[in-house]
């Protein structure tokens, strides 16, 4: 009987996947644009900037000869380079989790039946889409600077005024403060995840007896694991590449106290021409940014809950 | 009151009466006077921050206890004003600076720094003014602003479609050697673009496209859909679109393409929306690819534009360099605000299913 049975279904597999091969060459077709473009954009110039890393490309000269792990030993003995790890580290671990948890918090309060969510959700939102871009940056310079408005605010309140950009210990925080007043994004997803929590799982454990707070811990966090899963690595993924505030803001000043990785990459391949140095730094950066990829999305498993109904294919 | 709170309380105490203290030091204007102490020192430089923590422990300690010891309706009233009042702290937080940079564009440039005022006491044009004149280059803020819809626009119109037709593929399709293409394509979401940039510098100066007038180097990748991000949203979304839709289409005789164009595009099309207006904005402030790939002033786009003219005017002319500044981003604002609610879809539709 069971044996009858599991060679019909087995028969009907094999049906099912020639029919599926028909139509199968139109679908290679399909996406026959993206596969080459992967191979020119994406696949070369990876593959490539990993040899790179192993010469001593010049990007006028061009020449290249073979230089072993030098490249690699220089990204971690050479002091500017050792230190541009460490500052990065230091601005993807402050900025992740103060963005998560900043975005998060607002994004429970707005889920309360609050009036006027639109507004603040918008408000709240701007930021993040304009936060990119140049015009914020040179804002951002406008507020921070030693003259500017946040020490104007520091003096009315009776505060000795910082030089903020100029100080070693304060620049750092300030770029990294840019990037979580942008928690915008961050703050839809989780408030979109949150309205999709059941609300007769509250009532439930309410009737139980169990507090906010434990409700938050047992109920919502993890049926929006899945959200700060994604908004986990995405943050991380972005925050390792960060360019854009450092160079404009203070160019990795004070003594290279905001020099990120990305800033080294761009640095010694387009002022002082050192391609093979260039590449060797991206790589690292690649492999750290993998490294925590790889743990987040191994960690999955212990905290991230997926339902089975969510249709996933 | 329970024990925790009474600790907390007289910790606010303590920090409130350190703060008073500090106020009430006195520090000697000559250095031959006998100076207080260091500690005393200390307490009336950080008065402010002694007073502020020390209210605000305070602050809470009573909320709590009052929230516990009343009625369930005053508790609810209680919990919405500190909810509104967080929202609208954190709100003019993120609000202010934006609201600040636009008043500064009508101000002069002795008011900018020296009030906090939104309102300009003595409203001009002159930042507008200069932002419109040249700085002695072959460029000025129009052409800038010419320049970056030059490439932005080509780049949202071929992504839509790029990314539509591949995520038609991916979607919809069974084909030999689909699984590894896919996780091929996953991966490269979480590819960090510094690591392409300098062999794609290299090659694109191979081919020619660097500062080419038509800025070939921005525009060329986006023809095959290599804005992973894009794929995938419509992917996500295309998981939602019945498959019977197509099988329907299939049997009334629509080809695959007359499938895509007729059946599932207006389908998608919210979607397809989103991924233009998102596209619209990174293009917009994208700031790396103009710097790798155009060289010469004439075709500098906005962003570079906005970084030029803060180098040049850093120290004077700060109205200028915000009036030079909002109207790099007002196009991106106007479409902002038209378009909100696409925004708010776009960011959930990649994300909350998958």
């Amino acid at each position: 009987m069971t044996n009858g049975s599991s060679v019909t279904r087995a028969d009907l597999r094999k049906k099912r996947r020639f029919s599926r091969l028909e139509q199968g060459y139109m679908g290679f077709f399909l996406i026959l644009p993206w596969l080459i473009g992967f191979c020119i954009f994406k696949l070369y110039p990876f593959i490539s900037s990993l040899v790179y890393s192993f010469t001593d490309y010049d990007l006028f000269k061009g020449a290249q000869n073979f230089v072993g792990l030098e490249n690699y030993i220089s990204a971690f003995t050479k002091s500017k380079n050792v230190k541009a790890l460490q500052v990065t580290f230091a601005y993807a671990f402050m900025t992740v989790p103060l963005k998560l948890i900043f975005a998060l918090f607002i994004a429970y309060i707005l889920n309360f039946k609050i009036r006027g969510v639109g507004l603040f959700r918008t408000a709240y939102y701007v930021p993040s889409i304009l936060g990119g871009s140049v015009a914020i940056a040179v804002l951002w310079k406008a507020l921070f600077k030693n003259d500017g408005v946040i020490n104007t605010i520091l003096a009315m309140l009776g505060f000795e005024s910082i030089n903020f950009l100029a100080d070693k210990n304060w620049a750092l925080f300030i770029i990294c403060l840019l990037r979580v007043w942008q928690f915008g994004s961050a703050m839809v997803l989780f408030l979109a995840a949150l309205k999709g929590v059941p609300e007769d799982l509250y009532e439930a454990a309410s009737i139980d007896g169990a507090t906010k707070s434990r409700q938050f811990l047992s109920i919502t966090i993890p049926l929006i694991s899945p959200v700060i899963f994604y908004n986990l690595v995405t943050q991380l993924v972005q925050a390792f590449q960060e360019f854009n505030g450092p160079y404009i803001i203070t160019n990795g000043g004070p003594r290279n106290a905001t020099t990120l990785i990305s800033l080294i990459v761009y640095n010694s391949a387009f002022k002082d021409y050192k391609v093979g140095m260039s590449s060797a730094m991206a790589w690292v950066m690649f492999v750290i940014t993998t490294v925590f990829t790889i743990i987040a999305f191994a960690s999955q498993k212990k905290w991230v809950y997926y339902s089975d109904d969510d249709g996933r294919g | 009151m329970s024990k925790v709170s009474i600790i907390f309380l007289v910790l606010s105490i303590v920090l409130l009466a350190l703060g008073f203290y500090g106020g009430s030091v006195q520090v000697p204007e000559t250095a031959e006077a006998a100076q207080p102490s260091a500690l005393a020192m200390h307490f009336s430089q950080y008065e402010n921050l002694y007073l502020i923590l020390g209210g605000l422990i305070l602050f809470i300690v009573l909320y709590f206890t009052i929230h516990k010891n009343v009625g369930l309706r005053t508790q609810h009233v209680m919990s919405t004003t500190i909810r509104y009042v967080i929202l609208i702290g954190v709100g003019v937080f993120m609000v202010y600076p934006l609201l600040w940079m636009v008043s500064a564009t009508f101000k002069n440039n002795n008011e900018i720094f020296s009030t906090l005022s939104l309102i300009p006491k003595q409203p001009t044009l002159e930042g507008y003014r200069l932002a419109m004149t040249n700085y002695g280059g072959d460029i000025n803020i129009w052409s800038a602003m010419l320049n970056t819809y030059k490439y932005v626009i080509p780049k949202v119109v071929f992504t839509v479609i790029s990314s539509t037709i591949t995520a038609y593929g991916f979607g919809r399709f069974r084909f030999r050697g689909r699984n590894v293409l896919f996780a091929l394509l996953m991966a490269t979401l979480f590819l960090p673009q510094v690591v392409l940039n300098i062999p794609q510098f290299l090659m694109y100066r191979k081919f020619g496209w660097v500062d080419s007038p038509l800025y070939l180097a921005m525009i060329v990748p986006t023809l095959f859909a290599q804005e992973t991000y894009f794929v995938y949203m419509l992917i996500q979304f295309m998981r939602n679109i019945p498959r019977e839709l197509d099988e329907a289409a299939k049997i009334d005789g629509c080809n695959i393409m007359q499938t895509l164009v007729l059946v599932l595009v207006p389908m998608l099309w919210p979607a397809m929306v989103s991924a233009g207006l998102f596209q619209f904005m990174w293009s917009s402030n994208d700031f790396m690819g103009p710097l790798l790939y155009v060289n010469s002033p004439a075709r500098y786009p906005a962003t570079l534009f906005v970084r030029m003219s803060m180098d040049a005017d850093t120290g004077f002319a700060w109205n200028r360099v915000m009036a030079v500044s909002l109207i790099s981003i007002a196009p991106s604002l106007v479409v902002f605000f038209l378009a909100q609610s696409q925004f708010m879809d776009g960011v959930t539709a990649g994300a909350v299913k998958g």
